[in-house]
């Protein structure tokens, strides 16, 4: 077919092609075309190439075309379902429920006997199917798929006797599926597939049986389906007696007979018993059959017993089977002979004929194949089927009776009712009878007989039989309700009133009679239990009601039943505690579909704590009494309840089963033991259940919510980095529901303020004993705290609040740990604390302003609110730094000072200038401070004291700092400065500071000392000439040549005395550089003190000596 | 198309040559859903005499080999015998005769034309390994292998198939269908089972 080379070449050609045909059928118009295209998407499909996940993905789509409510279409899709289930085994479970819908008969759709019937087909097909998946028991999946395979199984063997011929032939196909399945293989067969043996029973159910199934089995049980086979098997067998059978049933089950005796010839007794089936419909072929049907019949017969000649367990049946053939049903020896196989032959043939049991023994004994059949003849009494050993019992009776007169007085009233014409199965038949009278004649003809008397329900056999039924039935019921699935009993099979009773039983049925006039006295009939009998008895009734489930569930009386259970448990006796820890683990066996249950029982508890349940009357009058347990008792009741459940699954590990959940989810009211039990869950390595559960508890439950999120919280105390972490995170996912959102932060409120008592409380502790409080317990308790503050700009002030009132250390923590909270603070959130900011929270206040003027420049409003309460609250000045932009310009000078002499400022002095020459105006982006104004008014600061002035100068460092400053504004500065009237001792200060500070001001720097110098502006004070020392020590060459022409000797004596002696040498060095003019202005005896005689005397000799060398270079030249 | 609404008849003599060729013809004027088939184990039509017959390969030759065939040996006697115009009208139906064993489609009623081409179906399907499990019917009608009774069974399948195709189910009715017949036709030999693929 082309389209599975094209699904070679790839698979994503293989997926487009089944989606495009998929939409052909959803856009064709005809029922025809729709067929055809989802034909072809099916075979596409279900091709071992296309995967299974593409399988999966066009399922759905697939089945919605059953919608189309076309019994064609319909029928497709059961094909398409077993097709897939048996390309992945997981598709079983939709299949099942599937068929198990399809199965219900809808007379909306045309032809919907066809639906049914293919429904049958394909599930006859897909036993063997589920069988293996349930076998490999990979997961639940498995079991769910096997009980509910077991719910349609049963639905299918009531299909026996529906009207419908087809559907009752297609279901006895089923039920072969079924007995084949659940029967187990023999060894020789999987021994020696090439045996003549294996050959007959191959079939298309050989390759799985019941030897596959483990007898450790988790969910199947060997025994409940062995059983379940061979109920349906003797069904099977019942079904050729019935009168009204149709010749195509009769046939269907005829085949399906001998080949379940072909592949199980041993099993069950089976080869007789269909032997004895075969033998007793020859004789009474079902009245209804026309000519044709009954040839064919015998024709059937013939080829089915030949057929089992070639089984080796035909051996001790083979001359019975052999006479069969040869005498009745028209088979030549020659025929017979070569369907034995020549093993077999051999051991039939010296076989005397009047006896089948030593020859059957002799055969064990020559062959030891045989052995395992030890027991085959004595059991088939037990084992075969009732009715023929009814029908024995009666052809004994017959044949006491076949006298010589009994027999010609037969005759004679025959003679008046034989039919006018030969009925066909007597026509078909009918042979001269040789040995008429004889022995053999005669027990023939009883057989004959008894067959008829029982199919008529006369006779001792058919008495016999009834006694036996009426146990079956009990015995069957048993079964039934154990889950086994069973074909209804023939419908003339029920057990009738109308039975004529033999004569001689009349007296008996008489006896009960005369009894009867004793009247019945109750009283004197009931006997008083004791309670240790009526507990006793309680307690199996409770454990029958209990088990009785199954059977509920089918019936649909299912919330009945879980409301008798749970009243049976919770209200009927003082002490419930046994019952209820039967019916734990009775849930716990099935959790998944008991869980209702549990909870129910959940309720009532709660119902009886809170005096509702008032439906028992004891527990009414007790609580109206007050005698009974007061509503505490009643409420640890439910409390232990629910523990105790939990308890269990969490010792079985099965705290990832839904019901763990529900129970805490679903209940009225959760516990802290709960909640505790939870903790558990959450604990373990793997928690993310745990953490979901909690959050969908969260989620739901209203009233506890505040508890929960406590719970929640205090799991970030625990010494774990990941539970916390799965904490944090769940706290992220539910702060964004506004329902939850109040309630959170509520918490996260209580839980801060806990951060001010005295000791940790206990849940924050890891330790009982840690008693003192830590930075990783103040941490830990912030942690939610930073998750919800971004976006809660309530959460602000009550943090202020205990940032107010905490200790230093948790000061600290605050500040530190949310550091990076805070830079996501908004402006508005900020001015909300600075309107209500707590005292004490300054600190706090200050810091979150600095942050805030780090990202964005601060609004007016803030700008004023924050002056406003620095001026209230006498506020760190550093607090304005970050708004020195928005205040005036005169502000701003006068606070200039004060950042200069408090020494506890003196950090942030490069912060406050950083600050001035910086910021700029938010609208036109210009600088708001002038450079140059800023120099000037630090140089109109004046000094109260020297310490200040010490302050004053030390500060120049940063006011002169090269990286925010330009150099023509500082030189603009500088040289403004010295044009006023009054220059300050700072100039001077100033200017060696500028020189180190920009290298290129040499001249500068050297011009303008030494205009100070000439004016002699150092003489002013005691600062100004301390001011002009420390510049002429910073400045040294620039500054020397101003000092050297224009100070007195006395001030010269003076400077050298303080800089020292080794200044002399520069001082030296530069006044030979002087011009001649300034060394003339100067003082004589500086001069003379740096003059250099020898360096004079010196430069003579070296002047006379180049003189003379150049007149002698003249005379030379002359000469020449 | 195996989800037609129509019931897939097939119809099978011992070669595929006259009797089923025959219904095959009338049947597919019809408009019936029909297969022809034979069930012998291989091709066989008459020849110069009794014991020596034309005997082919069922599944390689072609109606198209046989006429040829027949042609080389004796054109003048076939012709005159009707053998190659029977062939000749096989050709125009279908290309090969097709042996039924070697057949893997399913159908919902096959008819035989003789009781030992019944048996051999009926062995056939009840001996092969089970596949899908659905219901097939096997119905035995008796016809006598030449040219004439050929035609007349021809037809008389060709009513049986149309009251089978009219039923709502024909599974309800396939049994009085039949048993009608059987009374009306005792010579027929109308014989019928189910079987299973």
């Amino acid at each position: 077919m082309s389209y599975i080379h094209e699904l070679d070449d790839d698979k994503e050609s293989a997926t487009q092609r089944i989606a495009e045909t998929i939409k052909e059928a959803r856009d064709a118009e005809t029922i025809e075309k729709k067929l055809m295209s989802l034909s072809t998407a099916m075979h596409l499909l279900t091709d071992p190439n296309v995967s299974n996940n593409t399988l999966d993905n066009f399922l759905t789509e697939m089945l919605e075309f059953a919608e189309l409510n076309d019994c064609q279409i319909i029928c497709l899709i059961i094909d398409f379902l077993l097709k897939a289930s048996a390309k992945d085994f997981t598709i079983c479970n939709k299949t099942v429920e599937r068929y198990s819908f399809f199965l219900i008969p809808n007379n909306q759709i045309d032809r919907y006997q066809s639906v049914i019937k293919r429904v049958v087909v394909a599930s006859t097909n897909l036993y063997p199917i589920v069988l293996e998946y349930a076998i490999q028991d990979k997961n639940d999946k498995a079991e769910q798929c096997w009980e509910a395979f077991n719910l349609l199984k049963s639905r299918i063997c009531m299909l026996v006797d529906n009207d419908h011929e087809g559907v009752r032939t297609v279901t006895v196909k089923f039920l072969e599926a079924l007995i084949l399945c659940q029967s187990p293989k023999p060894k020789e067969l999987a021994a020696d597939p090439k045996s003549t043996w294996s050959i007959e029973a191959n079939t298309r159910f050989h390759k799985i049986s019941l030897t596959d199934v483990p007898r450790s089995h988790r969910f199947l049980s060997y025994h409940k389906a062995q059983l379940e086979a061979e109920e349906n098997f003797s069904a099977l067998l019942k079904q050729t007696s019935l009168t009204g059978i149709t010749s195509q049933n009769l046939i269907a089950v005829i085949e399906s007979l001998c080949l379940i005796t072909r592949c199980r010839p041993q099993w069950e007794n089976a080869l007789p018993r269909v032997f004895d089936v075969i033998k007793a419909l020859h004789s009474n072929v079902p009245p209804m059959l026309s000519k044709g049907q009954v040839k064919f019949l015998r024709k059937s017969f013939k080829y089915n017993l030949l057929r089992f000649l070639k089984l080796p367990a035909s051996v001790p049946l083979q001359q019975k089977i052999t006479t069969m053939l040869t005498d009745y049903l028209g088979a030549s020896p020659r025929e017979v002979n070569q369907s034995i196989p020549q093993e077999l032959i051999q051991r039939a043939a010296p076989r005397p004929p009047p006896s089948m049991e030593p020859a059957a023994k002799r055969a064990k004994m020559h062959n030891q194949m045989f052995d395992d059949e030890d027991d085959e003849e004595a059991p088939s009494g037990s084992l075969r089927d009732a009715r023929s050993q009814a029908i024995d019992m009666t052809a004994k009776f017959i044949f006491e009776r076949l006298t010589h007169e009994n027999v010609l007085d037969l005759v004679k009233i025959s003679l008046f009712t034989l039919p006018t014409e030969m009925p066909a199965a007597f026509a078909s038949s009918y042979t001269p009878i040789a040995n008429a009278g004889s022995e053999s004649n005669r027990r023939e003809l009883s057989e004959l007989m008894a067959v008829q008397w029982v199919n008529k329900e006369i006779g001792v056999g058919y008495e016999w039989l009834q006694e036996k039924k009426k146990k079956e039935y009990a015995a069957k019921n048993k079964a039934r309700s154990e889950g086994i699935a069973i074909a209804p009993t023939p419908l003339h099979e029920p057990i009738k009133s109308k039975v004529p009773a033999p004569k001689e039983k009349v007296p008996e049925i008489k006896a009960p009679v005369i009894k009867k006039a004793k009247a019945f006295n109750l009283i004197e009939e009931t006997e008083k239990i004791t309670a240790e009998e009526a507990a006793d008895m309680f307690e199996m009734a409770f454990e029958s009601v209990l088990h009785a489930e199954r059977r509920v569930v089918a019936g649909g009386a299912k919330l009945v039943y879980q409301k008798l259970v749970v009243r049976l448990a919770t209200r009927f006796w003082e002490d419930c505690s046994p019952y209820e820890e039967k019916l734990v683990n009775f849930v716990l066996k099935d959790h998944k579909r008991r869980s209702d249950l549990a909870l129910l029982w959940l309720c009532e508890l709660y119902a009886q704590y809170q005096g509702y349940s008032n439906c028992a009357l004891r527990i009414k009058e007790e609580i109206e009494n007050q005698t009974g347990m007061t509503q505490a008792q009643r409420l640890q009741r439910y409390d232990q309840a629910m523990c105790r459940i939990l308890d269990s699954m969490l010792e079985r590990k099965m705290e990832k089963e839904p019901l763990f959940y529900k129970i805490l989810l679903e209940t009225p009211l959760l516990t802290p033991n709960a909640t505790e039990r939870l903790k558990n869950a959450c604990l373990a390595k793997e928690n993310e259940h745990g953490m979901s559960m909690l959050r969908e508890l969260i989620l739901t439950r209203n009233r506890q919510r505040p508890q929960l999120l406590q719970f929640l919280f205090g799991l970030c105390f625990l010494e774990r980095a990941d539970l916390r972490n799965s904490c944090l995170d769940t706290v992220k996912e539910i702060c964004n529901l506004p329902f939850i959102r109040s309630s959170l932060s509520d918490q996260a409120r209580l839980q801060i303020q806990d951060c001010l008592e005295d000791r940790p409380p206990m849940y924050m502790r890891q330790k009982p004993e840690e008693i003192e409080w830590t930075d990783e317990m103040y941490k830990n308790s912030l942690a939610v705290y930073a998750i919800l503050l971004p976006t809660d700009p309530l959460l602000l002030i009550p943090l202020a609040s205990v940032y107010a009132a905490g200790t230093n250390v948790l000061k600290r923590v605050i500040l530190r740990t949310l550091e990076p909270v805070y830079r996501q603070l908004s402006q508005e959130m900020v001015i909300t604390l600075i309107e209500d900011c707590p005292h004490g929270a300054e600190t706090l206040l200050a810091r979150l302003v600095v942050l805030l003027a780090e990202r964005i420049t601060p609004s007016v409003e803030l700008i004023q609110k924050l002056k406003i309460i620095h001026e209230e609250r006498k506020m760190d000045i550093r607090a304005l730094l970050p708004i020195l932009g928005g205040l005036e310009r005169e502000e701003v000078y006068r606070l200039i000072p004060t950042f200069i002499f408090k020494t506890e400022y003196q950090k942030s002095v490069h912060l406050l200038f950083r600050k001035l020459y910086t910021v700029r105006d938010p609208t036109s982006g210009e600088l708001v401070f002038d450079p140059v104004d800023i120099i000037k008014q630090y140089h109109r600061i004046e000094p109260k004291d020297d310490k200040e002035a010490e302050l004053l100068v030390k500060n120049l460092e940063f006011l002169f700092e090269s990286t925010l400053l330009k150099p023509d504004s500082a030189s603009q500065a500088i040289e403004a400065i010295f044009r006023w009237e009054n220059v300050p001792f700072l100039f001077l200060h100033s200017l060696y500071r500028l020189h180190q500070t920009f290298k290129t001001f040499d001249s500068f720097v050297a011009n303008l000392f030494y205009k100070v110098t000439e004016k002699k502006m150092y003489q002013q004070s005691d600062r100004w000439k301390q001011a002009f020392y420390a510049c002429i020590k910073e400045l040294k060459t620039k500054a020397y040549p101003a000092v050297l022409t224009l100070v007195t000797y006395e001030e010269y004596e003076e400077l050298k005395a303080i800089l020292g002696d080794e200044v002399i040498p520069d001082f030296k060095a530069i006044y030979s550089t002087l011009s001649t003019l300034q060394q003339k202005t100067m003082d004589e005896k500086i001069k003379e003190e740096l003059y250099d005689k020898e360096r004079e005397a010196r430069e003579r000799d070296r002047r006379l000596r180049r003189e003379e060398r150049k007149e002698k270079e003249k005379e030379r030249g002359s000469r020449r | 198309m195996e989800y037609s609404s129509k019931i897939r008849f097939a119809v099978s003599c011992s070669s595929n040559m006259n009797r089923s060729m025959e219904a095959h013809s009338i049947l597919k004027k019809r408009g019936f859903n029909i297969e022809s088939y034979g069930s012998g184990t291989q091709v066989k039509i008459p020849g110069p005499s009794i014991d020596k017959p034309n005997c082919y390969e069922f599944g390689p030759t072609t109606y198209e080999d046989i006429y040829s065939d027949l042609v080389k040996k004796d054109h003048q006697y076939y012709l005159g015998s009707g053998l190659l115009n029977m062939v000749d009208r096989n050709r125009r139906i279908k290309t090969r005769p097709q042996r039924f064993q070697s057949e893997t489609r399913e159908f919902d009623v096959v008819l035989c034309l003789e009781e030992r081409v019944f048996d051999q179906v009926v062995d056939f399907l009840n001996r092969r390994v089970g596949t899908s499990g659905n219901p097939v019917h096997v119905i035995n009608i008796d016809i006598e292998d030449n040219p004439e009774e050929a035609t007349v069974g021809a037809f008389f399948v060709g009513n049986l198939c149309d009251k089978l195709e009219k039923c709502h189910d024909f599974e309800e009715e396939i049994d009085q269908i039949i048993t009608d017949l059987e009374e009306t036709n005792p010579k027929k030999n109308l014989l019928h089972t189910i079987c299973f693929y």
